[in-house]
């Protein structure tokens, strides 16, 4: 086959056209997936921005109900034994000397009782503090709280108490979920029984917590915001990789299930 | 008339090289403004002895070669320390290619023919140093400033240029034989490729100052 003059011409263009095309080509793919790695980047940080700032408001509520749980004993326990205590002080007649000693060894009973309320508290100190502690611990705290309010009947499995791993930033997101769980049982549940396990298979935590309250709409509750910290829980859930297992109805009540990889 | 554009696009890169990277001290950026000088005489000289006394210049060029050699493979040898450590294990390979064809043609035809042989080996290897780069850096974890990066310029004019050659090449024999009308159009594809890389290296040299008012306004 014989190629003329100007064929020659036209399949050099050619040829030159497509070997500088393929660079061209190699240079826009390089360009564009350069951005995609900045934006993939830029998520990246935003996401752990995100995470930083979630976990700061967690710290935030941890604190804010520890200081609630101070305030509550302060006022219904230290405040009222001591209350007591001054009352017995007040009604010691020292003309009546066989009632002296009986009402000043209740004084110091009562006081004795404060003082071992106020050791209490003084543990509770912050999130932070509980957290450091150990999950296990901090969890059995929780439960202390709740048992202390007296309306319900608990029982507890907690397989944390000895354990010697812990992440810090997942100890206290878990921590808030189980104050969150809690708080909606005694804000809404109306239950007389509470069930809560924690234990660990492998690498994954697994917390349940079982109440035999009225229920509720969990898929109407998952769309409408009805202040019961649904999104809340499945966002810190989110962040932390884990998973949530959610089932109520009016007749069993509600088992929430939380499974993380841990530590 | 179309050797002295291309004298006039490689004066106007060296020119834009001397101005752009007057405040470079680093070791590639003097060696891009010598090696641009060399480029620039050779080519004159080369243009004169040619055109004016119709002499062969063809040992000229057999002379710049290990310049462009040199040069090309430093050059690269400086992107790619950046990505991997086994960056001088990379360039070498061409160089030492480069040495063992230079000597094999020198002793088969002597220094007044061209070494074409070794310098189409050159582009090739040059292309594939090249590729290695662009897949070192599409595998780095840090996304590049395309606007600052100096060396991701430099290596693209280097890619475009031999990468283009490949068929200036593969024809200028072919057609110098048969087709002695047609040859000039690869001049012209010469001339293409040319402007390509030098008027990328100077954006590179663009880049690099950029680079650098950045670097001195963050201190």
């Amino acid at each position: 086959m014989q190629f003329t003059s100007t064929e020659v011409i036209i399949i050099i263009i050619l040829a030159t056209f497509i070997f500088l095309l393929a660079p061209l080509f190699l240079l826009i793919y390089i360009g564009a997936y350069n951005v995609r790695k900045k934006k993939d980047l830029e998520e990246k940080r935003n996401m752990q921005l995100e995470f930083e700032s979630e976990l700061l408001k967690t710290q935030i509520e941890v604190q804010e109900q520890t200081m609630q749980t101070i305030a509550s004993d302060l006022h219904d326990n230290i405040g009222q034994l001591l209350s007591l205590t001054a009352l017995t002080l007040s009604s010691i007649n020292l003309q009546e000397p066989q009632k002296l000693e009986k009402k000043v060894s209740e004084s110091i009973g009562l006081v004795n009782s404060s003082i071992k309320e106020l050791r209490g508290l003084a543990k509770l100190m912050n999130g932070e503090l509980i957290v450091q502690t150990g999950l296990g611990k901090a969890i059995k705290q929780e439960i202390d709280r709740l048992k202390k309010i007296g309306t319900y009947k608990i029982k507890v499995k907690n397989e944390l108490l000895d354990i010697e791993i812990s992440s810090p930033n997942k100890d206290l997101i878990v921590l808030r979920l189980l104050q969150e769980i809690i708080n909606n049982i005694i804000k809404h549940a109306q239950a007389s029984h509470i069930e809560i396990e924690v234990y660990m298979i492998n690498d994954l935590l697994y917390l349940s917590v079982k109440d035999n309250g009225i229920g509720f709409d969990y898929e109407t509750a998952k769309t409408q915001n009805k202040g019961i910290g649904l999104s809340s829980i499945h966002n810190r859930i989110k962040m932390i990789d884990g998973k949530i297992n959610i089932q109520s109805n009016s007749s069993d009540g509600t088992l929430t299930t939380i499974e993380i990889p841990y530590p | 008339m179309i050797s002295s554009i291309n004298i006039i696009i490689e004066l106007s890169c060296l020119i834009m090289a001397v101005i752009l990277l007057k405040r470079d001290s680093l070791l590639f950026s003097k060696l891009t403004k010598g090696y641009l000088a060399i480029v620039v005489i050779i080519e004159t000289i080369g243009f004169i002895m040619s055109k004016g006394f119709h002499l062969n210049n063809a040992w000229l060029y057999n002379i710049f070669i290990i310049f462009e050699a040199a040069y090309i493979s430093h050059g690269l040898y400086v992107a790619l320390n950046k990505l991997t450590n086994k960056a001088l294990v990379i360039c070498s390979i061409p160089l030492i290619t480069f040495i063992i064809t230079y000597i094999f043609e020198i002793y088969t035809h002597g220094f007044l023919k061209f070494n074409s042989i070794t310098i189409n080996v050159e582009s090739v290897l040059f292309v594939i140093v090249s590729l290695v780069y662009f897949h070192l850096l599409i595998k780095h974890k840090d996304p590049i400033e395309l606007n600052t990066n100096a060396q991701f310029w430099w290596v693209s004019a280097v890619l475009f240029y031999y990468f283009g050659s490949t068929i200036y090449n593969l024809f200028i024999y072919f057609l110098y034989q048969d087709f002695p009308k047609s040859y000039a159009i690869l001049i012209y594809v010469m001339l293409i490729l040319n402007l390509l890389l030098y008027s990328i290296w100077i954006y590179s040299f663009i880049c690099n100052s950029r680079q650098r008012k950045l670097l001195s306004s963050s201190y």
